[in-house]
């Protein structure tokens, strides 16, 4: 290794900076995703909030745009200090992919500015307006595709690598799955920041209009995120088949092995998600003049789900890895499940809570729904408890997405390119489930304060202005 | 007369987390032990964490009135309170969860043991032979559990010693033999080991006596 970055290492610098610029590029590109719909929901409907939700959320983005840019040039340049043989290696093979990814870049940007800048001016052909939207969500969208194959190649290359054409290493056996987990993920993980930012301007507001106004976008934020996040568990299935369809070392190494206490961190993660966007609508079924009736029916829908959790997150075994072996003076009775109910461990038990979760999350919805007939809608007149639960989903969405990054990456092993390229680095080694989980947190909440900037800069310091 | 409701329904919730509690710890003795449901310490203790944590959910659900929030600063020293909480408590877990790094065998180690090397192959997430086969009892299911494979290696093809039965059939995989009770599913694994890598293993399962 060229250069080392002391005192916390090389590896653990290139972690947090990248996974930041990921969750940043998750936002700008999700986020116009649901700008675009709520400008075009606006002009269908003609309920001016969504054209207000969808302007205010883009001024977040634009902010966001500069940072992300900040942290993919640092991430670059820490890429090519100690890792810049290997940066090399790569930058050469994929090298076409990296120039388009470089014009497209710029293009994005541009479209981002036409489109924020051209929000006026185009106020009277909404038409174009939403097609320039379209143009920016496309590019960003090709974006993502480029780098996703890199990211993807790295853990799943062609046969032959070293002799693969540029399509082929393109087209790798993981890339079609994580473009189509990336793509879902994406907008959910949009929903629920908006959401967040809806939550603290609910909480900050000081007139009735605007705390109407931040209760529906906050509404409308989480239900995007549930809508999609619902999709998720089933796009993570496509994945790991195709995981384990080129190697099934890697799907054993994740599920059975050194991976294994990740993915019941995964499973309490989600679990999280679900549970807290669910509890967010116990309380805006209260905001609706005949909804408190249905209050007992969800909360025999909570029990199941925290059944289903239980099941989800219980381990085969308490041991790290295979290889391990029991604390000293302790049986591995004491630490194993005991087998007449290995069959919790096992996956056909995880899907199977993990379904009876998203359809006890569609029963809440259908609630709500019925609920909306019993009386109107009071926006507004809602527990301060639903915007910070509104907090609380986003900061496990984070996490959730900043520890299956790790995952995603620690799956390759003690390779750069899975069985092509060794990494002959001191950090070649997985990291414990301790030591990720605590780099995740930081990460978590570096973002969190990159968020908090965004709200800053973009709407007290401006709305000061204008005072 | 509401605060009164409110008292009782938390007293209520506290002797259901109370009673949950006291049926993870007592249930594991007071079952008969060949229904084989008897789970060990570290899922008491697991099952007892997810009890309370349960418990302080359903607490949440109790209604609330819709109050408007007081004051901007406030609210935004809870907002960030809330999310540091999340976060700090999700790597506390991680943290929790029990865990023992071991490092794995390094690219051309050399120091160690045949027998030694060989159990690292085993286990070796990329060679994946745990994936299939256990070793008393730890490992997968699919093909024979090889503790003692040493001993019976030797009784498997008369006049064939145990560690060329051993050998062979890792080279040949279910061609050279198939074990009664189990799908002949074994691939050869001539061509993904190298001869040095197969004597080691070799040397490793000939010891499991």
């Amino acid at each position: 290794m060229p250069i080392d970055i002391p005192p916390l290492g090389a590896r653990s610098v290139v972690w947090i900076v990248a996974e930041l610029h990921l969750l940043l590029a998750a936002f700008i590109l999700g986020a116009p995703i649901f700008v675009v719909v709520c400008e075009w929901l606006g002009q269908r409907t003609g309920d001016a909030r969504y054209e207000r939700l969808a302007k205010e959320t883009m001024k977040a983005v634009t902010i966001a745009y500069s940072l992300t840019a900040i942290a993919g040039a640092a991430f670059l340049i820490l890429l090519v200090g100690p890792y810049q043989r290997f940066t090399g290696q790569l930058m050469v093979l994929f090298a076409p992919v990296f120039g388009l990814y470089a014009a497209l870049i710029f293009l994005e940007n541009l479209l981002m500015y036409v489109y924020w800048y051209s929000w006026k001016p185009l106020a009277r052909h909404k038409g174009w307006h939403i097609t320039i939207g379209l143009a920016l969500n496309v590019t960003g969208t090709v974006v993502m595709l480029l780098m996703n194959a890199v990211g993807s190649f790295m853990l799943t290359p062609p046969e032959s690598a070293q002799t693969a054409s540029l399509w082929e290493a393109i087209n790798n056996a993981s890339w079609s799955g994580l473009n189509l987990h990336r793509f879902i993920a994406n907008i959910t993980f949009g929903g629920f920041v908006v959401a967040l930012f809806a939550a603290i301007m609910f909480l900050t507001a000081r007139t009735d209009e605007d705390r109407a106004f931040y209760d529906w976008m906050g509404f409308t934020g989480n239900f995007i995120g549930v809508a999609t996040v619902m999709a998720l568990p089933l796009a993570g299935y496509v994945l790991a088949k195709e995981l384990f369809v080129y190697d099934a070392t890697i799907a054993t190494f994740m599920m059975a092995d050194k991976l294994s206490g990740f993915f019941v961190m995964q499973g309490l993660l989600v679990s999280l998600t679900f549970l807290g966007a669910n509890y967010y609508m116990w309380q805006s079924i209260q905001r609706i003049e005949g909804g408190p009736r249905f209050l007992p029916v969800m909360r025999t829908s909570f029990a199941v789900m925290i059944v289903a959790t239980a099941v989800w997150i219980t381990p085969q075994n308490f041991l790290p890895d295979l290889t391990s072996p029991p604390p000293p003076g302790v049986s591995l009775a004491q630490v194993a499940i005991p087998e007449r109910a290995a069959f919790i461990g096992l996956m056909m038990a995880k899907a199977l809570a993990v379904t009876a979760t998203i359809l006890f999350t569609f029963l809440t919805y259908m609630l709500y729904r019925r609920a909306l007939g019993t009386g109107r809608v009071v926006w507004g007149r809602i527990s301060t408890r639903a915007q910070y639960a509104l907090v609380f989903v986003p900061a496990v969405a984070v996490y959730t997405m900043a520890l299956m990054g790790a995952i995603r990456e620690l799956a390759r092993q003690d390779w750069h390119v899975y069985r092509v390229v060794r990494d002959t680095t001191p950090y070649w080694y997985t990291p414990s489930l301790g030591y990720t989980t605590a780099m995740t947190g930081v990460v978590t909440l570096l973002f969190f304060l990159l968020m908090a900037f965004i709200f800053w800069i973009g709407f007290k310091l401006e709305a000061r202005g204008d005072a | 007369m509401r605060l009164r409701g409110l008292v009782a329904a938390r007293r209520r919730r506290l002797g259901t987390a109370i009673l949950l509690v006291v049926a993870v710890w007592a249930l594991p003795g007071l079952l008969p032990e060949d229904l084989g449901l008897s789970f060990g310490i570290a899922y008491q203790l697991f099952f007892t964490a997810f009890t309370v944590a349960a418990v302080a959910f359903f607490e949440l659900l109790r209604p609330a009135s819709p109050s408007p929030p007081r004051g901007g600063r406030r609210a935004l020293a809870n907002v960030g309170l809330v999310y540091a909480v999340t976060v700090g408590s999700l790597v506390g877990v991680g943290q929790l969860y029990p865990q023992f790094e071991v490092p794995r065998l390094q690219p051309g180690q050399t120091e160690l043991s045949p027998e030694e090397r060989g159990k690292a192959i085993f286990w070796d997430g990329q060679v994946a032979c745990f994936a299939c086969h256990a070793i008393a009892g730890r490992g997968g299911k699919r093909a024979p559990d090889l503790a003692g494979i040493g001993a019976r290696a030797a009784t498997r093809k008369p006049g064939v010693p145990a560690e060329e039965y051993i050998r062979e059939h890792i080279k040949l995989g279910s061609q050279y033999a198939s074990v009664p009770g189990y799908p002949p599913i074994m691939p050869p694994f001539a061509q993904r080991l190298t001869p040095a890598q197969i004597e080691d293993v070799v040397a490793f399962l000939a010891a499991l006596r």
